[in-house]
């Protein structure tokens, strides 16, 4: 009996020698396990057209979001997290919202914390539903469709304005311009390209011209992958308006360009909401002469701000092109997301789409205040500029804060 | 006022019309002889767009004046691609041909892709660029050559296959690839220039659109449905419907974008195929085959 008890004393003696030792011997690995769960890595994705018609936009997006990645990197990661890096993983939709979906489901299955898509509205609205049925942070980096935020979705958040801030916008400055330059501008034509981007567009800009006291002539849509635009711009060039106002994508963008050019067709202004053609640095160069003195009331950079330059010129050296405004918004969506990523502190995805709800970043090149999310995920003080192509490039020509030049309006009469 | 933009939407169909019939023509002269329905068709255009858009950017020829020498390129091409790829599958079920040239298709499409971007790249004649004005009408420079080169091109074709000694094996081959056999021609050899001679033509309606269009990789598709659609509406396998056809999708489409609100320009042609389909489903030139 006495033995048994000696030796249980002797258990518990050793047991707890044992059990200490191994704790302070343990205590380096206890805190490199505690290290080890700060992620060496944050993987982020992205889905864009990459390949197929739309894989110019694409990839020079998927460029923009991987400049923003290794701009972070080179900087020391995410400093919450230890310095861990960004990993970004690349989702190629291919243009159609099957593939883009299917896509999503895969970036969410390979671990990433956050999704940046889509440059088409119709994949951003099945790529968010999927990120939002995986409880995953989606940050558009453009996508115009008003419908995909009115889902109330909770992990879905634009950066870009709307179709209907475009629309509105366009609009005002279109008034604004009028108004300064003393031209009587009372009728329009629109013609816009016929999926959900333009077609969305295409109805804002019907009633808030309306709104405006503006008589809309005609009202003609095109499939952007037509081979010809010769009837429509003569419809227009028939309709004789003050203005004519083109919603599309750019390919379909340079030949109304010099459609509009070969025909002769005599307005006050040319001016594009949302084109993707008309304010692209590479516009004059597709389209030549054609392409002088055309307006677009798009989203934009900020050209003023010094830090602009900066970036562009590093897209440029790293990639051999000039920086694209869509590239501009892909690569401050990035910025926003890893900013959420920074403050969260943390790889859980539900902490990210908190703090990303709490934005409030004013360090941007972004032609507006501070970017800040409403309820539904819209950045608040999003808004577009509008350009006028001079002398081959796009320059930005209201709102006066953000302008380069000032505009000229009407036109000078085509010969 | 109206009468005047129905004319020149009339004219302008005409033009996009020809250019359309020129593409349908080496769908269907490979269709007639070979009974192949050429997906890649398409691509071969996108080849000879970048053919001439390179041509003229590095050593500043012209798309008219390279005009023989991209036919050239794209002859050898689709030669190639029927004596190496086709030619060994000629006796197989048809969908297997239809995903072989399918796959030709994306393996043209994706090499363009990977060599030379994704840009859209236009090529700039400024000699070339405005319209010619003929009283009220006003007619764009490279459509009117585009369509005065696809006329041509037709007519030469034609007498050639009608006239000529080679011509007329084609015609042979085309009517029992077996009969041609045992008279002694050398149906391979025939199959081979047969698809060549179509590439040569598509390849020449891609160089002839590049003043006024844009090359792109995925530029095809925009000519590829409406060329089975004029094919079909000619009838499969005949030259005078390739050319009525094209006419009269490229007036339809037009007159469709006048006339119809909104986007139902492509709706008149499909409408017009399927009204041709109900009605007279060998096409308006084709014969009965089996």
């Amino acid at each position: 009996m006495e033995g048994k008890r000696i030796r249980r004393r002797e258990f518990l003696k050793w047991a707890g020698v044992a059990g200490g030792t191994a704790l302070i011997q343990g205590w380096p690995n206890l805190l490199g396990w505690v290290a080890h769960s700060q992620p060496r890595e944050v993987r982020i994705g992205h889905i864009h057209p990459l390949s197929g018609g739309l894989a110019l936009e694409g990839n020079e997006m998927k460029d923009a979001i991987t400049l923003a990645v290794e701009e972070v990197n080179a900087a020391g990661g995410i400093k919450s997290l230890g310095g861990a890096k960004i990993t970004l993983l690349h989702g190629n939709s291919e243009g159609s919202p099957e593939k883009g979906a299917a896509e999503a489901e895969r970036l969410i299955g390979e671990g990433v914390v956050g999704l940046l898509g889509a440059y088409q509205s119709a994949v951003a609205f099945v790529t968010t539903q999927v990120a939002e049925r995986r409880r995953t942070p989606f940050v558009i980096t453009v996508a115009v469709a008003d419908e995909i935020l009115r889902r109330g979705f909770r992990y879905s958040f634009r950066v870009q304005p709307n179709a209907e801030a475009m629309a509105r916008y366009g609009i005002e400055y279109l008034t604004t311009l009028a108004k300064t330059s003393g031209t009587e501008v009372r009728t329009i034509t629109l013609m816009h390209e016929n999926s959900l981007f333009g077609t969305s567009i295409g109805d804002h800009l019907q009633r808030f011209a309306s709104a405006a006291g503006l008589r809309v002539l005609e009202r003609i849509s095109y499939p952007a992958a037509t081979a010809d635009v010769t009837t429509e711009i003569n419809k227009i060039k028939a309709a004789k308006p003050d203005v004519a106002i083109f919603t599309g994508y750019f390919r379909d963008g340079v030949l109304i360009a010099r459609t509009l050019a070969e025909l002769q067709v005599d307005v006050k202004g040319v001016l594009g909401v949302a084109n993707g053609a008309f304010s692209h640095p590479r516009f004059s160069r597709e389209a030549g002469p054609a392409s002088e003195y055309v307006m677009d009331s798009n989203y934009y950079y900020n050209p003023v701000n010094p830090r602009t330059r900066g970036v562009f010129r590093r897209y440029q050296e790293r990639f051999g092109r000039p920086m694209s405004t869509h590239a501009v918004y892909a690569y401050v969506a990035t910025k926003v997301l890893i900013d959420a990523i920074e403050r969260a502190g943390s790889t859980n995805r539900d902490r990210i789409r908190d703090a990303l709800a709490k934005t409030n970043l004013k360090d941007h090149i972004l032609p507006q205040k501070e970017i800040r999310f409403d309820e539904r995920g819209e950045n608040v003080n999003a808004r577009p500029v509008l350009l006028q192509v001079r002398g081959g490039q796009p320059r930005v020509i209201l709102p006066t804060q953000y302008s380069e030049l000032t505009a000229v309006f009407p036109i000078p009469r085509r010969r | 006022m109206r009468g005047t933009y129905l004319v020149q939407a009339v004219v302008n169909g005409i033009l996009l019309g020809g250019v359309y019939a020129l593409v349908a023509l080496g769908l269907t002269l490979i269709f007639g002889v070979m009974r192949i329905v050429n997906f890649a068709h398409g691509a071969l255009m996108m080849v000879g767009m970048y053919t001439a858009y390179w041509i003229f950017t590095l050593w500043g020829i012209n798309p008219y004046l390279s005009l023989p020498l991209t036919m050239g390129v794209l002859f050898l091409l689709g030669a190639a691609i029927q004596r190496f790829l086709i030619d060994p599958i000629l006796d197989a079920p048809q969908h297997n041909q239809l995903l072989l040239t399918l796959g030709v298709m994306l393996f043209l499409e994706n090499l363009a892709l990977f060599l030379w971007s994704p840009d859209f790249r236009t090529l700039r004649l400024p000699w070339l660029e405005g319209a010619v004005r003929a009283g009220f009408l006003l007619v764009n420079k490279p459509r009117l050559l585009a369509f005065a080169f696809a006329l041509l091109s037709t007519l030469a074709l034609y007498l050639f296959l009608k006239h000529t000694e080679t011509g007329k094996t084609i015609r042979a081959t085309a009517q029992d690839q077996v009969g041609a056999a045992l008279v002694g021609i050398d149906v391979r050899k025939v199959n081979a220039l047969t698809f060549g001679i179509g590439s040569a033509c598509v390849g020449m309606a891609g160089a002839l659109v590049t003043p006024y269009f844009y090359t792109a990789p995925q530029v095809g598709h925009v000519f590829l449905l409406i060329a089975f659609v004029v094919v079909v509406l000619g009838g499969l396998g005949s030259f005078t419907g390739a050319l009525v056809g094209g006419l009269i999708v490229g007036v339809g489409e037009s007159i469709g974008a006048l006339l119809l609100p909104g986007s139902f320009k492509e709706l008149v042609i499909y409408a017009i195929f399927v009204l041709v389909l109900l009605y007279r489903p060998t096409g308006l030139f084709g014969e009965r085959y089996e």
